[in-house]
Formats: C-alpha cells, structure tokens, sequence
C-alpha cells in the first residue's frame, strides 16, 4: 500500500538531505571565545565623561595570568569604538593603576581577595567582568556563563548604574538574566 | 510497516554520520572572532561543553527536558504531542479527552489522576477529578511554553498528592523571552482553524508581561465505528467531532512579585456515543473551564536563605451533555473552587548542605456534581463534599563527598477525610566526573480518591458510589544512569520497580452490574529504559529512546492499556536558506484491552518549516501519521466500542508573523 512509496520518499528526502546540508555554525575554545566577547561587549558601554580613565584607547586590566586573560592579551591594539585597545597585568595593590582601567576581568581565582576592591572599582567608574558561577552576586557587572555549549551573560544593571556606566539597551536583550 | 520503520532509523542515522564527519573541521582563530558581532559570538558553541540543559545531574530522579528550540520545530500542537517522544511516555485519547500512560499505567476510566501537571510550578490538576489536562483540552498551550519537562517516578515528597507516576512541569515563556509579538494562524485537517498570540516585553525597573491568547474551531472529521453499524446512519458519526477553544495567559512580575491568570474553555462534540447516548446525531458533548490566579513572591533573605510565597484561587467547570433521542437527556455538572497557599525556604547556611522546608495547604470550598434529566426533569446527583490538605514537608540535598550527593526527602499530607501520610524520598547520586551521573532513588507517592471517586452517582443507571474508597500509594525503585560522553553525546538508562497498593480503578460490581470505583490488590510492574541523545555543532539532533516494562495485577494478568515496548525517535535538521525539517517516529507494541487486544503500531510524523517564505514570520507545515496508519487505543467502559480507531494522516499548516 502507501509503505512503499513513503519509503521512497523517505530516501529522496535524505538523499537532499546529504546533498545540501551546510553547517554554518562553528565552535571555539572556551577562553578564546570568552575573551572576544569580553571586548565586544565594551561596544555596548558608555563611561560618565568625567571618569579618570583615558579618551585615547579602551584600557581591559586582569589581575593574574589566567586562561581568558592570555586570550585577552591576544586582542591586545586592536580597535574598539575607534580607539586601541589597551590589554594590561595590574597589581591588585596598585589602586591607582586600577582606577584608571576601563574594564577589569576578574578570573576564578580571584574569589577571596575581590571583596576588597570590588567597592573601589565600582567609585571609580570601572566595569567590572568575570566568568565565575557566583560572582555576580560579589559585584561583578558582566558575567559569562556557558549553557547548553554556549556562552551566555548575566548583567547586574544596578551595580553598573552605581559606577555611572550606562549600558545599551542591545545588550540587555541579549542577556540571560538582568538583575536591577 | 514494521520494514519501513527499520529503514527510516537506517536512513536517519546515515544521514547524521555523513553531517557529523564534516563537521570536525571547524576552528576559528581569535582574530576571526574579534571581528563577529556579539550576536553571533552567542552563536558560536563552546568546544567540549555539553549541549544539554543543565543542571539535570544533581535532579533525583530521571528527567526528559524538551528545549524551545524543539517546542517550535517539531510541529507538536499541544503538551500531549510533545510528551508523546518523551521515554516511557504514551498517550491515549477517546475523542473527548487524552490521557497519559507512563511506565505501562494508563488504567481506562482515569482521568490523568496520577500525573501532576504544573505550570512555572503551579499545580494545574483541578481539584474535583485530578485531572491533569495535556490534550487540546489543556488551559496551557504549547506555544506559551518555554520549555517543557517531565520528571519521571514518584515525587509526592515534594509535590503531595497526584505525583505518582511523573510531573509534567510547563517552564513558560516570559515577555523578555519575546520583546514583541508573535502572531500565528494555522489551518490542518478536520477543518482546524487557529489563531494564537503571544506578546510581551520585559520593561525597565525589573518588571516584565506576557501574554498568550488563541482560539481554536474545528468542525472535526467523520468516523466510523463498527459496533454502531446497525444504527441509523449504519454506523458513521459525521458532522459530530467539532471542537472550539478559547485560551489566556497573563503573567506580570514586578521585582520579586509574580501575578499569573489562566483561563481555559474548551467545548467538544464526542462521536464516539459514550453511556449509551445515541450514536450519530449531535448533542452529546463537554464543556471543560478552568481559571487559575496565582499570586507569587520570591526573594533572598539574607546570603544564605532564599524564600518563596505564593497564594492561588483556582476553579473548574464541567458540563457534560448527554443526548438520549428517545429518552429524557441528561446532563452531568461539575464544579470544583479552590484556593491554597504555601511557603518555601531554602537554606545553604551549613557548607555542602541545601535545605528545602515547606507548607501547604489547599481548601477545596466547592467539589459539587450534579447528574440530572432535562425533560422530564429528575434530580439523580446533587452533592457537594468540600474538603481540604495540608502539607508539610523538608528536604535535605547533602554533598557528603565531591563525587557524592544524598538527597533525602519527606512529607507529610493531612487530608480532611483521611489520617496523615508520609511520602519519602531517598536518592543517592554518584558523579565521579562532570560528564556521569549514577542514581540510586526509593520513593513512596500517595493519592486520595477524588471527589468524583467517591460519590459519583447516575441515580443506579451506570455507576454508583463509593465514599470508603481508601488512599492508593506507590512505592518505587530505581537505578538510572545519566552519560554525557562527550562531542553532543549523551545516554541514559533506567532500571525500575514499582509496587502499586490499593490502587483506586474502576471496576464492575458483581452485585448489580453497576461501574465503581474500588481499591483493587497490589500491581507489580517492572521495567528497562534507555535512551540516546545527540546533538550536533550545525543544530542537528536526533533523540531516541526503547522501553520496556511489565506490569500485573495480583492474579497474573497483565494490565489494559499496557505496552510492553515503546519506541521513539526524534529528529531535527536545520538546513541551509532558512530551512528546517523535524521528524518523529513513535512504535507501541500490542496492548490489551478490555474485552481483547489491540495491535502494535508505529507512527511517523514530519515537519518543514521555512524562515524565507514568508515574509516578517515563518511557514511550517506539519504531517501526522505521513503513513496513513490505521491504530486504535483501549476505550473505557463507558464505551461500546472495545477500541477507538485515532486519526489517520493529517496536516497542518501554519503562519507565523513576528512583531
């Protein structure tokens, strides 16, 4: 009866299948995509004008040498809303270093020593990133998370407007979670 | 049938191996990435994560998560569809309602009694039949649902009543997850006409709508049965197998505030001539309503307690027509209103352990049913016995080793007309890495008769009452294995053993040969699940999964409505332009039923859809049962017929505009 012919069918739709299948999508390492999204967010955030930080290029400080902070380095001079980027190593006891940046990345291991400067930055009008499963509760403005293989972010909108960052309303569409 | 089905996991399986060895190529330096727009870094997949919904691996129990992605693509029209390619999972349907069978329970004469449907966690079983509505008859439409999950086994330690045999838990959308407007139009086979909408934005000050709105008229197909053949119109019910829906949603969270209303109507014609009403002409019918407020909290108290409130008032209306030509009709009336609050605390104070305490509690002001005659009028069945519970209950997840979780779990269930239960709950889960997840679980679930259980009665015509109806419990075992094996691979497998007390089924007196609701002797069934999963880098998929399970009753005899395998295979294919083709194949085998057996099938459903045809929307058209296969499922005793043959190839087709 019918079985036959929706067999054929059937082999005919596989046969287009195979025929035609073009795989647009693509996987990266972890720490490099992280990173390229780190710096492609700075597009979507506005610094108050009279903040410390320099008009002639974007300044993104890491604390310690960490798998995301290396593919930071990576993407150091190039372009970022017409202006350098600036990839740099500060020490977390050079507070006036820190101030001026205009992002820090805070990587896992930061954990026990951000509650001290995480109030600091935040005064002096720095963005705040991280990729650590709970630190956006500690702070951190922008974090990344991966779910269902890929990269997702959570934004704390009211920490941002605390450091007198404004962030584009593009951004907040595209986030997992926004906390205000 | 059997053949081609062989052929098709063949075909299916050829097809994802020739796209899974192109797709190792891929790798992208950080320059390239540099230069992509944030949305489409989003895009791009993590190498080596898994590509499942996490966290299911710390969950106590073995679930099924059926992403928005494959909500929308696989052409399901409501939740039974969907949780018909779910493992263990079967479904039924009498033309009027569907019912839902897991692990070979499906007993004729329930109405979906031992599963919990909740939506956003809400419980959506109504309160004078327990019925949980998954067919079109459902006050929760599949295009509002975000993500749907069914939880498999006994749950009553957390959940009360009803959760015996799974939860079927509706995650639904929010007005973020929108941010406009979707507008679709369907049109499909039995004259099926549809209109939905769903709109909402999340707004500034963390506030956020939605709201989902469709209405639904078919005219219905024509049938025949056998068994009516020497009626009137020689068995043919035509023109009586329309149905009409009408359906909201609303939800608004302000903060931590949560406010949601549903409302439900559904009117359906039956042509099936259930109690003996008369076969073929029109008139016999259900009108089922359902309306749902809810009213939640949800907040951090402090670094380490998190607590949640919600209030609700819920109500539900049955009017069930039944035309008798030559004899007085006969209408059938329920009414249920309830309204119910709890309170859940959630503390993580005390390293390694989280704490789950809660109350609840439910007053049933209104459980009233009435049965009467039209002309000449005569009062059958006029009663109303409101009843309530309260719960409480506390549940401990301890991760005693890095690789070791203990979840223990109790409650307790007062319910007015009988004394306290205790539910129970032990998993214990072993993850020796982040990829396997061993489970160990032992749980007992309980269910009160309902109201309709226990006094339903036609005046001695069909069925009579029986207010010593007494608590069916169950208690289970399992052993279930959860693999993520890297590259978009992922098994499962499951071993169980349920025992079944005091089951409360429909039974016929001996004394005078009316139906009633009984305890009967202890149900044993056994049983084997294993499931596969793979997903692809380009957004391929492809699920499947076997069943197999026994189950007797204290003489031998296996169970109505009972397969021993069950079959499932679900796929998607994103293709190149914009195109998208989705396929599923469900096999049962044979299952017994009242009087004899009816035969095993399988079914194959396919699905294109198309982002380019039309403009500002998409265009996807469904087929159901691509075979034609002819299948029937057990009937009830309140049916002549012995089996009720469902619906043959059908389409759909379906607009979507967005907003």
């Amino acid at each position: 009866m019918s079985g036959l012919t929706f067999r054929q069918a059937l082999i005919g739709l596989a046969l287009m299948l195979m025929s035609s299948v073009a795989l647009s999508q693509r996987q990266a390492p972890e720490p490099v995509l992280k990173a390229a999204i780190l710096v492609n967010m700075l597009l979507f955030i506005d610094w108050p004008s009279q903040a410390a930080q320099p008009k002639d290029r974007r300044v993104l400080c890491y604390l310690d040498s960490s798998p995301v902070a290396a593919a930071l380095s990576q993407l150091d001079g190039r372009l970022v809303s017409n202006r350098p980027l600036s990839v740099q190593q500060v020490s977390i006891a050079d507070a006036a270093r820190l101030s001026s940046c205009h992002a820090v990345y805070l990587a896992p291991g930061n954990a026990v020593s951000m509650s001290g400067i995480v109030p600091n930055l935040r005064a002096a009008g720095v963005l705040i990133v991280g990729d650590s499963p709970d630190y956006l509760q500690r702070g951190v403005m922008l974090n990344l998370d991966v779910e269902s293989g890929r990269v997702v972010f959570d934004i704390d909108l009211k920490s941002a407007r605390q450091a007198g960052l404004a962030v584009s309303s593009k951004m907040l569409r595209l986030a997992r979670r926004v906390v205000e | 049938m059997k053949r081609s089905a062989h052929s098709l996991v063949g075909i299916v399986a050829l097809v994802f191996y020739a796209m899974s060895a192109q797709a190792q190529s891929a790798f992208t330096l950080a320059d390239e990435l540099a230069n992509l727009s944030l949305d489409s870094l989003l895009r791009i997949e993590v190498l080596g994560a898994s590509r499942f919904a996490q966290p299911l691996s710390n969950t106590p129990a073995a679930v099924t998560v059926i992403t928005e992605d494959e909500l929308r693509r696989q052409g399901y029209r409501n939740i039974a569809e969907a949780l018909g390619g779910v493992r263990g999972v079967y479904t039924s349907n009498d033309r009027n309602y569907t019912y839902l069978g897991v692990r070979g329970f499906n007993r004729p004469g329930d109405y979906n009694t031992r599963v919990l449907l909740l939506s956003d966690g809400a419980r959506r079983n109504d309160a004078l039949y327990d019925q949980a509505f998954v067919g079109n008859e459902s006050p929760i439409e599949l295009d509002w649902v975000k993500r749907l999950e069914f939880v498999a086994g006994p749950a009553s330690a957390v959940y009360g009543a009803n959760a015996l045999f799974g939860i079927v838990n509706a995650v639904m959308l929010e007005g973020a997850d929108l941010n406009g407007t979707r507008i679709s139009v369907d049109a499909g086979s039995g004259h099926r006409t549809r209109i939905g909408v769903v709109t909402g934005q999340r707004l500034t000050g963390d506030r956020d709508w939605f709201l989902g709105v469709s209405v639904q008229d078919a005219k219905g197909q024509d049938h025949y049965y056998p068994e009516y053949g020497s009626s009137i119109t020689n068995g043919n019910a035509l023109g009586v197998d329309g149905e009409k829906y009408q359906k909201a949603y609303a939800k608004l969270r302000w903060g931590a505030w949560r406010f949601t209303g549903s409302f439900a109507s559904r009117d359906k014609t039956i042509p099936t001539a259930p109690f003996l009403t008369t076969f073929g002409v029109p008139g016999t019918r259900t009108l089922d309503q359902q309306a749902l407020l809810e009213l939640a909290y949800e907040d951090r108290l402090g670094p380490d307690w998190q607590q949640q409130f919600r209030i609700f008032n819920g109500a539900y209306r049955y009017n069930g027509d039944y035309r008798y030509v030559d004899a007085a009709d006969n209408r059938d009336h329920g009414r249920a209103r309830w309204l119910g609050t709890d309170y859940r605390l959630t503390w993580t104070g005390m390293p390694a352990h989280l704490l789950l305490l809660g109350v609840e509690g439910q007053w049933n002001t209104q459980l009233l049913q009435r049965n009467f005659n039209v002309d000449p009028s005569m009062v059958y069945l006029n009663r109303d016995e409101p009843s309530h519970t309260l719960g409480i209950f506390a549940q401990n997840e301890w991760r005693f080793h890095a690789h070791w979780l203990l979840n223990l779990g109790l409650r307790a269930d007062k319910h007015s007309d009988y004394s306290a239960i205790v539910s129970p709950r032990f998993a214990l889960i072993y993850q020796p890495d982040a990829n396997v997840a061993l489970k160990a679980l032992a749980s007992g679930a309980y269910r009160p008769p309902n109201a309709y259980e226990r006094y339903y009665d036609d005046g001695g015509i069909l069925q009579k009452s029986n207010a010593d109806l007494q608590p069916e419990r169950i208690r289970s075992a399992e052993l279930a294995a959860d693999i993520d094996i890297g590259n978009g691979v992922r098994m499962g497998a499951s071993v169980y053993y349920n025992v079944m007390q005091n089951l409360i089924d429909q039974v016929t007196s001996p004394a005078d040969g009316l139906l009633v609701f009984a305890n009967v002797p202890q149900i044993r069934s056994r049983g084997v699940e294993v499931d596969f999963e793979r997903k692809w880098v380009g957004g391929q998929r492809l699920r499947g999964s076997v069943s197999w399970q026994r189950s007797r009753m204290s003489d031998g005899m296996t169970l109505v409505n009972s397969p021993r395998m069950l079959g499932k295979l679900v796929f998607g294919l994103p293709l190149a332009a914009g195109l998208n083709v989705t396929g599923e194949w469900q096999g049962m085998s044979a299952r017994r039923t009242l009087a004899g057996i009816t035969p095993g099938f399988g079914i194959f459903n396919l699905a294109v859809s198309s982002t380019r045809l039309a403009p500002a929307g998409e265009v996807s058209l469904g087929f159901y049962n691509i075979g034609n296969r002819r299948y029937s499922d057990p009937a009830s005793s309140a049916h002549l017929q012995d089996t009720i043959e469902q619906d043959r190839r059908q389409f759909r087709l379906r607009w979507t505009i967005s907003l």
